[in-house]
């Protein structure tokens, strides 16, 4: 009926950038939210006023990834 | 290709109900689970990509537009895989209250939407050379952006509940009552009339069809468990963190 190349093309095209940019934008989350997990638990893992005064926020550790 | 094909596509879902099994009694953890499954599933997209779009014959009807179905079909396979995982998990949520199940039933609904826009836009893409437009309010199409609309109001949900197990419970509620408009969407085509093609039996298609579309099904489900691994651990870190922030809080 119709050669539809073009229409092909768009369709593969546009499910790899949906799959292959999700894929890759969660890589980076799950990147930074692990480095943001092992940076907290290294400051729980010491104790005493010097590393409390470094230690950083619970919460504003969490939400740093997202910003 | 057709004597050995239909075997490794038998070999692959033995592979895949092994692996799922041996994930859901524990004795395989979920990391390594998501990278078998990944590392099966992108050489598997490669190999029918190329079934798909160079090997199998062009449909007697739609011609080589028809290639589409090999990405629009597999992505209602992982909607379908996405949204069942959050089904499953916001039931246990529920029974249990366990937040690990909460963070399965996330990681399901942003999957499942991200398969779910894939299908969309890949089936107005189709629609357009065989029906002449690119969207209409036939029921199939209805039903499945409803479902879209649904899930995406999960999100938002969790977004505005602040408490971690309150929008736990509401949360699973919705994706609960977002789960019933799967089969909707899945008869929609035998219930009423609809510009939508029923679904096809592998005995009506030829069988380089049925082998390039089962591979390329399974190379999606594949793809779909990793990132549903990748996206509970992501889940999981951050509730975790959560969690301990707004128990500190409401103890202070």
């Amino acid at each position: 009926m119709m050669g539809g190349t073009g229409f092909i093309a768009a369709a593969y095209l546009f499910a790899a950038l949906i799959l292959g940019g999700y894929s890759v934008a969660l890589a980076r989350r799950l990147r930074r939210e692990r480095a943001s997990s092992r940076m907290r638990e290294s400051g729980q893992a010491t104790s005493g006023p010097a590393a409390a005064a470094g230690r950083a926020d619970p919460a504003q550790a969490w939400m740093a990834p997202e910003e | 290709m057709l004597t050995i094909g239909p075997i490794v596509v038998y070999l692959l879902i033995a592979f895949v109900l092994v692996t799922l099994g041996l994930r859901l009694s524990g004795r395989l953890p979920a990391g390594s689970f998501g990278s078998l499954w990944g590392v099966t599933g992108l050489p598997l997209l490669a190999v029918g990509s190329y079934l798909g779009l160079a090997w199998s014959p062009a449909d007697w009807q739609m011609g080589e537009v028809q290639r589409i179905m090999y990405v629009h079909f597999p992505s209602w396979v992982g909607t379908a895989a996405g949204f069942s995982t959050a089904l499953v998990a916001s039931v246990l949520y529920l029974a249990k209250r366990e937040p690990r199940f909460d963070y399965w039933a996330h990681a399901g609904v942003e999957v499942g939407l991200v398969f779910n826009a894939t299908g969309l836009i890949t089936g107005s893409i189709w629609g357009r050379p065989t029906w002449g437009i690119w969207w209409t309010w036939d029921p199939r199409l209805t039903s499945t952006a409803v479902m879209f609309i649904i899930f995406v109001g999960y999100l938002v949900l969790r977004a505005y509940i602040e408490e971690p197990d309150t929008r736990a419970r509401f949360t699973s509620a919705v994706a609960i009552i977002g789960f019933l408009n799967l089969p909707v969407v899945y008869f929609s085509v035998r219930w009423w009339r609809t510009l939508h093609q029923p679904q096809s039996t592998p005995e009506t298609v030829a069988p380089e069809m049925v082998l390039a579309l089962r591979t390329m099904m399974l190379a999606f489900l594949l793809v779909c468990g990793w990132m549903l691994t990748r996206r509970w651990e992501l889940a999981r870190l951050r509730g975790e963190a959560e969690r301990g922030s707004w128990e500190m809080e409401t103890a202070g």
